[in-house]
Parts: structure tokens; C-alpha cells; sequence
């Protein structure tokens, strides 16, 4: 029988391998029985089964993960392909934008580090000593592993704009883990290849300038190609992935266009990438190519660089002075005939018109500003600041900085960029107390000395014995300096300030983010406020709790609203969708958030690109459940379907022309407190009086059929069944209407639910299971059989009871 | 020159990352086509040939040749995140149904439905309904275009196996086709 078997499976496997083998079926089948050559047909058929085709976004994004992916793998395994420490951080810090702009400079502050080290000159607490030789005995800088070739020129005139592109509007995103894909659901299609690139990595504000030369909020996974512009806001930052695993990536307040795209991968030919950057920063991590046609160029307004693969970063300040800084492999920098090698860990900066500077090795890191003036201490190390220097964020005394410099080759150490990280907590203050001394730069608080200056905000009126609060810094040597003295009075009301959404405008009172405020004649309100603004509220609350505006301004919001919807990384600080966001005390916050939740994050981006949420919802909270309900308008306004009238508010929605006698869908909303409203109500389109849904099978007995979420549905007597409708099986349904009673025609089971393990059978001999489903045995104790008495178990817990001793039937 | 499977693999697990970037192009399509044909999902077969392709460079440095080719084995990786997503989505509810929209009006009504014609459409349909380890074999044979002996080895099956399972398979799906 076996054999029978098999060798009708050999025979059937002949004739599919003569179909394999380019026979057409029909002539393969037409030696075959019918049975077996229908059998073959089939297998033809399903070869040609249609699949659509993928989306080309999600290729390249996939494709270019898996190059991140393969190369972090390859830096984190030394026994595949040993790399340099400073490789793997780089890889590290390349899924980490959001820190890579400060930390990026540690590697290089390392190199600096060991330098100093080799050449006996790391003594802080001695000035610098002249280094020029030192530089040229510097050890050598990290292995190359690409070379880059920089020429300087004018640059290309930017291509024309091409008329702008469908924005896709995302609508979903799962959110990476490290390394895992971003893939977001995109409702447009996209054209990507070799001749775009994809954005992505977004954070704060990025715009794309369209077709009318006007800038639009870049949408996630957007694709770019030749002739567009792209630029970030203050903090925000934005990802360029190629088709060959090249990428830029933008850092805030820059600009880049794309000139030339033609990202191609080896065996296609040569990779042609041109970018301009306008300002600000970027940095590159190119694909190393072996081959001398391909190009990576991003000119600048003093010139171009061409890579063939290797990482670095330019730098076009406002002045236009340009700085190329090498993280991995050398860079030729050329201008007026001028060429100057960089390798990694140094850069060269290019004044306007003027060739490059020799080679310097970088210098940066992060640091307290102990001193302020020509000279910063930074760390305890002191940097020339010039007017060129760049400094960002207002940093004082105290405050931890991210500094970005040169080692000159007389020694000194040059800023380039000062960036404020971080306004340390430890050299804030805020106290409480009464006014024991006014002085003209000095007040006495609770004891305390406190310096006043003319920068410092003190309310008007304030008189010794006055209750106050002073907020401000501490000064190097522990001197209290106030930036701010208000006065808390009971009287008066004590001081307030937040930024919130304006939701209600009335004569006397506002409502702010839920917040009511008054306002009076006194009160300073920023014009043309309306109701959905962002602003700030400077007031008092007096007694009574009464929240007084002295003041309501607009705070404007440069990037406009945003909303998203992504599974939530992380609370505090937020990150839902790779996007960082910001909440308020106002912003409305879904309860018991917790990671892994899919949420939908809707806010503003404020002026200086934060994104503020204004409200986090779960979207697969299941706490308020709806029922369906089917059935024909009888009325309207009452709204009456199927003989039951329902409850409708403003946020009911209502789809389609809805006329009595129409069949309608109603997706009914039962509250936690046993109320319920219609949230829905959609007229189903027939045509002949049929359609068809699909769900999950509740229950499925006689010619009732139960779908979750759906009233019990009647078979019709000739109704087809296609497969087992058993619970939890999915189905579709085509529902056709009977004297306008809705009847199922059709079902097909298109997924067959999970059959569980059949219950454990008592073993054999066993008594059936009495009415209460137990079976009823005689416990023999081991050891102790005198004590035996009788017991009743589940079915399958009687073999173990057996297993000692004890037998079925009630003890004799 | 074209490079097979076998060079590619071998860059690939010697650090070359365009080796992984070919393997990609060589095989997304396929599995994509395969994914889908399960799933019939546009964006979760999309996410899923991610997956897929994911866990390959994850356990690229553990493959061994000898073990299975390296079409059979990405396969195997395939079949087993089927396994996986499909663990997961019989374990928790399925679509909203306020999400159930009509999916098709064109019916023309009751008795025509009942004449519906042996259709690609119905193909899939009956795929459904089959066994599940019968449909492995189908869509891996005839679908992906796979050889027996690398179906055994991607489902981890002797081939005697998998020709019963195919020919059970390619009997019941006609079964299932003449009750659509």
C-alpha cells in the first residue's frame, strides 16, 4: 500500500518537473488521467498567481537597514573584520542622532588626549607650549578607509525645483529597536530608486521647499530627488539615506540640496551624488567604492567634495566660512590650486575665497565654562574665542558646553563652536523669605546676600518685610546673583507662568490648556489671538484661587502643528515613532500609557523647534466597547433604526447620503457609565441588495451566525458555507437583503481558528463524570491506607490520584 | 560575471556589506511573494520580508552550507517568522470590525455567487482552508518555484515527506476549489 503510494507521489513529481522543465501543462496533462491533470493545471496556475508589487520605499529603506545593520555587525564582531574602537562608537553614535551631534567629538577629543599624552605636553595647569613640530610627529591619525577628494569652486547654480511631490501622509510607523526597520505605512505611493533618497530620522522641524519655492513640513519616509531643498530648524535634525547605503545627515539650522542623484549600486555602474549645502552643518557617511568614476560631491559656497567613501562632516557658518572635519578615512581639500590632505581627526577650514588651511587636528569635547572672556576655560582648559567663534545657547559661567575647536600650530587651542548642553542645576538657585536689606547691587533675603544687577527682574513696590522669592545663579565663589525677585503676597497672589492652548476667549475669562484665566483692562494680550493658540501667561493667583493674567502673549509656532501615530519607546522622556517630544502640565495624556502602547501624538512645534504634545491618545484602547448594529432608517431626527432610537451627538459621523429606507451600519459606543451614543453611522452601498463585510466568528449554530461586534446575522436556506466557521475563525460574509432583513448568503473561512488540545480522557474503565463533571474516587493515603476516604476530582486529574494507590468508585 | 549564492554568502559573512546588499536584491521579491501569499497584506508581507531579511544578516555567521543551501535556509528563516506571526496574531484579537468596511459591492446577487468560477481569487481562497503544513509545501513548491529536496530542508522534512504532503495538498486544495 505504502509503495502504491509513493509511487503515485513519484509519478505526480515527474510530471511537475516536466511542467519545471518549460513543458506546457497541457501537453504534459494531456498523458495523464483527468484526476491527476487537473491536479497539474492547478499547479500551473499557481505559479502564475499574481502578487502585487512592493512598495519601492520600504525596498530601499530595507535595503539600506540591512547595510547599517551588516555593517554595526561586522564593527562589533573583531573576529570577522577588526575595526578601531573609535569604528564601532562611530556606528553607535550613527542610530543615535540625537546625541551624535555633541558626542561625535569625543572620538576625536581622544585622539587629541593621546596626543598630548605622547608628546608630554597634557599638564593642565601649565600654559600650552608651542607644538608645531609636534604636529608633524603626531601619531598617525586612524586607519584610511576611503579616500575623499575635495576641490574648491564656485558651486553649481541649484537645478530648478521639479514641481513638488504628493506629500504622503504618514499614518502609522513602527518604531525601531536599535536596528530593527522603520517602515512607516505610507497611503500615497512613492517613486524611489537609485535617482532618490529617503528621509527619514526626522527630529523637530524639517522642510522641503516645493515646486512654488514655499517650505513645507517634511513628511517621515518622503523621498527626495535632484533639484529639491531641504532644511532643519533650532534642534531638529533629518536623515538622506542613498540607494547604495550612503547617507547625510542634517544637523540643525542647515540647509542642503540635492544636484545630482544617481545612487547606483556597484554592479550597476558609477554612483554620482551632489549636494550643496547652504548652511550649517552635515555629515556623511559614504559607501566606499572601488572604482574612480563614482562621485560623492557636497559643494559649499567655497567649493566641492568629491568621496569615494569615508565619513565626514562640513560646516558652512553664516559668513560662509567652511570647515571639513574627517571622522574616518582623508579627504583631499583643494582651493586655488591648493591641496591639503586631511586624515582622520583633523580638519581644515576654508575662508571665503582663500585656500584651505593646513591640516589641525580637531579639538572638542564638553566641559564646564569656568571663565568667560578671550579666552574660555572649558574643562579647565582654555580656547581662543574669536569673532568667528560660534557660540550657541547663551552659555554662562557654570553652564556645561560642548566646545568645537583647532589645535593652532602656535599652540592655542581655537573654538570654532561653543554649544550650551546643559545650564547646570547646581549653580541655580531659588529662595524664599522675607526683604531684610534692599541695596542698590546687593539685597538681603532670608538671611542671605543676594547681587542684584541692572539685568535683574524685580517686581515693582517691594519694601522690607516683603515675602519674596528670588530665583538666579550662583556665581563662581558661591555669590548669589538674581535674575529675578517676585513678590509673594497673599494679597497680591503669588506668581504664575505657563505656555498652554488657548481654548476659550471670553470678556473676564480665558480658558487656557483647561486652566481658567481672568483677565482684567490690566491685562497686556498679544492682537489677533485666537482660540488654539499657543501661548505664555505671566499672572498672579490671587485668594480664592483666582489665576489673574498680567499677561497673555502669543507664542508663535514657526512649524506648525504635527501628529503622529507610532508605538511609544519611551516615557519621560517621550519617544513614540523614533520621534522626541516634549509634554506640558496641560498637554491631555491618555491613562497608563505604557511602552509598547500605539498611540497618536498630536501638538505644536514651538518657535524654537520643540515639539510639545498637546495630547497622547491610545488608539487600541479597548476599555469602551462598541457594538454594530444593521437595519433600515425608519427615521430621522429622532434617528431610528431597525425600531431602536439612537443616541446621536456632534461627534457622531455621518458617511454617505442617508435616506429613510437606506440600510445603514451603526457603530454604537457603551460608556463606562452605561450610557452609549452612536459614533457612526454609514450607509451600505448594495448593489442588488448585497454586500459583504468580514469578522471573527462569536458563535455559529443552526442558521445563526454571531460575528464579533456584529447583531446575530440569519443564513439564508441555501446560504454557502466555504470552509468551518468555528469561533474565532475569520471570515467574509456577503449579506444580502430579504424583505429588508439582512440574510447571509455566503461564508468563507479565510482563516481557520486555532482548534485547542482536546481534554485529557480519564483512563480506561473510568466512570463517566457525574452531573458536575467530576469523577468520584476512593483516596487511599500512601502509607496510611486506614485512612482512605472518597473524594471527587476532574476528569483529568484522575490519573494522578490512580498513580498512588487509589482506586476509582467510592470507598467500600 | 555572475556571482552565486555561495560567493555572496561568503563575502557576506567575511564583512562585505554590499555581498549583503545582493543577497537582498537577489531574494526580497521572492520572499515578499511568498510573505504575501500568506499574509495577503500589502504593508504587514512589507514589514515581514524586513523581518526576514533582518534575521538573515542576524545568523549569517552561524549558517553553515552544509546544513542546507542557502536558498532552503533563507526560506527556513521565512517559515518560521510565518510560524511566529501567526502564533501571535491567533493569540489576540483580530481586526477592528468597526474597520470591516464592504469589501466588495459588485456581487451581482445570490445565484451568481453560487456560480462563482474557478478564479485565481478562489486559489487563494481554498489555500486557506487547507492544512497548514500541505499549504507550506504548495506555496513553497509551486508558488516560490522551490525544488522538493530544498522544501524539506526549509520546513525541516524528509523528502519522501514533503512529496506526500505536496500531492495530499495539491488533492484537498482541489477539494476546497470545488466546494468555492
Amino acid at each position: 500500500m505504502v509503495n502504491r503510494m509513493n509511487e503515485e507521489w513519484d509519478e505526480f513529481q515527474s510530471q511537475i518537473e516536466r511542467l519545471e522543465a518549460g513543458e506546457f501543462s497541457g501537453n504534459v496533462a494531456a498523458a495523464l488521467p483527468e484526476d491527476a491533470a487537473e491536479l497539474l493545471q492547478l499547479t500551473a496556475m499557481l505559479r502564475e498567481a499574481p502578487t502585487p508589487p512592493r512598495h519601492e520605499e520600504d525596498v530601499v529603506a530595507q535595503r539600506a537597514s540591512l547595510l547599517r545593520l551588516a555593517m554595526a555587525q561586522k564593527e562589533q564582531n573583531p573576529a570577522v573584520a577588526p575595526l578601531p574602537f573609535w569604528a564601532v562608537a562611530l556606528a553607535w553614535l550613527r542610530q543615535r542622532p540625537a546625541v551624535r551631534w555633541a558626542a561625535l567629538g569625543l572620538v576625536p577629543l581622544l585622539l587629541l588626549f593621546v596626543f598630548f599624552a605622547a608628546s608630554g605636553q597634557f599638564r593642565p595647569d601649565q600654559p600650552a607650549e608651542p607644538v608645531a613640530d609636534a604636529v608633524a610627529d603626531a601619531p598617525p591619525a586612524a586607519p584610511i578607509v576611503g579616500e575623499t577628494a575635495v576641490s574648491l569652486t564656485e558651486p553649481a547654480a541649484p537645478a530648478a525645483i521639479p514641481a513638488p511631490a504628493t506629500e504622503p501622509e504618514v499614518v502609522a510607523a513602527v518604531a525601531p529597536a536599535d536596528l530593527t526597520l522603520y517602515l512607516p505605512a505610507i497611503n500615497s505611493p512613492l517613486s524611489t530608486s537609485a535617482e532618490t533618497a529617503v528621509l527619514s530620522d526626522i527630529h523637530g522641524l524639517v522642510e522641503v521647499q516645493n515646486g512654488a519655492g514655499e517650505w513645507t513640513i517634511a513628511a517621515y519616509s518622503r523621498t527626495l530627488g535632484a533639484g529639491e531643498r531641504l532644511r532643519t530648524g533650532a534642534f531638529s535634525t533629518a536623515k538622506l539615506s542613498f540607494y547604495d547605503g550612503s547617507e547625510a545627515v542634517l544637523g540643525p539650522n542647515s540647509e542642503l540640496s540635492l544636484d545630482e542623484v544617481s545612487a547606483r549600486q556597484p554592479r550597476n555602474g558609477f554612483r554620482t551624488i551632489v549636494l550643496t549645502q547652504w548652511l550649517g552643518q552635515s555629515e556623511h557617511y559614504v559607501e566606499f567604492r572601488n572604482d574612480n568614476g563614482s562621485r560623492y560631491a557636497v559643494n559649499t559656497s567655497n567649493g566641492d567634495g568629491i568621496a569615494r567613501g569615508t565619513a565626514f562632516q562640513v560646516t558652512v557658518a553664516p559668513d560662509q566660512l567652511t570647515r571639513f572635519v574627517v571622522t574616518e578615512g582623508r579627504v583631499d581639500v583643494s582651493n586655488a590650486n591648493v591641496t591639503v590632505p586631511v586624515t582622520a581627526g583633523q580638519l581644515t577650514v576654508i575662508p571665503p575665497g582663500q585656500p584651505p588651511t593646513s591640516p589641525q587636528f580637531l579639538i572638542t569635547g564638553e566641559g564646564i565654562v569656568s571663565e568667560i572672556g578671550a579666552d574660555w576655560i572649558i574643562g579647565g582648559q582654555a580656547f581662543r574665542v574669536t569673532e568667528s567663534t560660534l557660540i550657541i545657547g547663551d552659555p554662562k559661567v557654570g553652564d556645561l558646553v560642548y566646545v568645537e575647536g583647532r589645535l593652532l600650530a602656535d599652540g592655542v587651542r581655537l573654538a570654532d563652536r561653543i554649544t550650551l548642553l546643559q545650564t547646570a542645576a547646581a549653580n541655580r538657585f531659588s529662595l524664599s523669605g522675607e526683604v531684610e536689606m534692599i541695596g542698590d547691587t546687593a539685597w538681603t533675603v532670608a538671611g542671605q546676600t543676594i547681587t542684584v544687577d541692572e539685568e535683574t527682574l524685580i517686581d515693582a513696590g517691594i519694601a522690607l518685610g516683603d515675602r519674596v522669592r528670588v530665583e538666579g545663579i550662583i556665581q563662581p565663589g558661591g555669590e548669589l546673583l538674581a535674575e529675578r525677585i517676585s513678590r509673594l503676597d497673599p494679597d497680591t497672589g503669588y506668581p504664575f507662568h505657563f505656555t498652554g492652548v488657548v481654548q476659550t476667549i471670553g470678556d473676564t475669562a480665558w480658558t487656557i490648556s483647561g486652566q481658567v484665566v481672568r483677565v482684567n483692562e490690566e491685562t497686556a494680550v498679544s492682537p489677533e489671538i485666537v482660540v488654539g493658540d499657543v501661548v505664555a501667561v505671566n499672572g498672579r493667583v490671587l485668594p480664592g484661587n483666582i489665576w489673574l493674567a498680567e499677561s497673555i502673549t502669543l507664542v508663535q509656532s514657526v512649524g506648525g502643528d504635527f501628529e503622529f501615530t507610532g508605538d511609544v519607546q519611551s516615557i519621560d522622556p517621550w519617544l513614540v515613532a523614533n520621534i522626541s517630544f516634549q509634554t506640558r502640565p496641560w498637554t491631555a495624556i491618555a491613562d497608563d500609557i505604557a511602552i509598547g502602547d500605539i498611540v497618536r501624538v498630536r501638538g505644536i512645534i514651538l518657535e524654537d523647534g520643540t515639539w510639545v504634545a498637546a495630547a497622547i491618545e491610545r488608539l487600541d484602547d479597548t476599555a469602551e466597547p462598541t457594538i454594530t448594529l444593521i437595519g433600515i432608517v425608519t427615521s430621522i431626527n429622532p434617528w431610528i433604526v431597525n425600531g431602536i432610537q439612537l443616541v446621536v451627538d456632534d461627534n457622531t459621523l455621518f458617511i454617505g447620503n442617508i435616506t429613510l429606507g437606506s440600510l445603514v451600519r451603526v457603530d454604537i459606543l457603551l460608556r463606562a457609565d452605561g450610557t452609549w451614543v452612536a459614533t457612526r453611522i454609514q450607509r451600505l452601498d448594495t448593489n442588488q441588495g448585497c454586500f459583504a463585510v468580514s469578522g471573527i466568528v462569536v458563535s455559529f449554530s443552526g442558521n445563526q451566525l454571531v460575528l464579533s461586534g456584529w447583531p446575530p446575522l440569519t443564513l439564508s436556506d441555501d446560504a454557502q458555507i466555504i470552509g468551518n466557521p468555528t469561533p474565532n475563525s475569520v471570515v467574509i460574509v456577503t449579506i444580502c437583503l430579504s424583505n429588508d432583513t439582512p440574510v447571509v448568503i455566503l461564508i468563507i473561512v479565510i482563516q481557520s481558528a486555532i482548534v485547542p488540545p482536546p481534554p485529557i480522557p480519564p483512563p480506561p474503565g473510568s466512570p463517566p463524570p457525574g452531573d458536575d463533571g467530576l469523577v468520584t474516587i476512593c483516596k487511599v493515603p500512601p502509607g496510611n491506607p486506614s485512612a482512605r476516604h472518597t473524594i471527587r476530582v476532574a476528569p483529568p486529574a484522575v490519573q494522578a490520584h490512580l498513580g498512588t494507590g487509589s482506586f476509582l468508585g467510592p470507598c467500600p | 560575471v555572475e556571482v552565486t549564492d555561495r560567493e555572496l554568502v561568503k563575502r557576506a559573512q567575511g564583512g562585505d556589506v554590499e555581498a549583503v546588499g545582493q543577497l537582498y536584491d537577489g531574494y526580497h521579491e521572492h520572499i515578499f511573494r511568498y510573505v504575501w501569499s500568506r499574509v495577503r497584506d500589502q504593508q504587514v508581507a512589507e514589514d515581514l520580508t524586513g523581518e526576514v531579511f533582518t534575521r538573515l544578516v542576524s545568523h549569517l555567521p552561524t549558517y553553515r552550507e552544509q546544513e542546507a543551501p542557502f536558498r532552503a535556509w533563507l526560506y527556513r528563516i521565512a517559515h518560521n517568522l510565518m510560524v511566529d506571526h501567526f502564533r501571535v496574531e491567533n493569540g489576540r484579537s483580530h481586526t477592528p470590525l468597526h474597520l470591516a468596511e464592504p469589501v466588495y459591492e459588485t456581487r451581482p446577487g445570490p445565484a451568481a455567487v453560487v456560480e462563482q468560477q474557478l478564479t485565481l481569487e478562489g486559489v487563494q481562497q481554498a489555500l486557506d482552508v487547507i492544512d497548514p503544513l500541505q499549504r507550506e509545501v504548495i506555496l513553497l513548491r509551486f508558488v516560490m518555484g522551490l525544488p522538493l529536496d530544498e522544501v524539506a530542508l526549509s520546513l525541516d522534512k524528509s523528502v519522501p515527506a514533503v512529496k506526500s504532503l505536496q500531492h495530499r495538498g495539491i488533492k484537498a486544495l482541489q477539494a476546497a476549489l470545488r466546494m468555492i
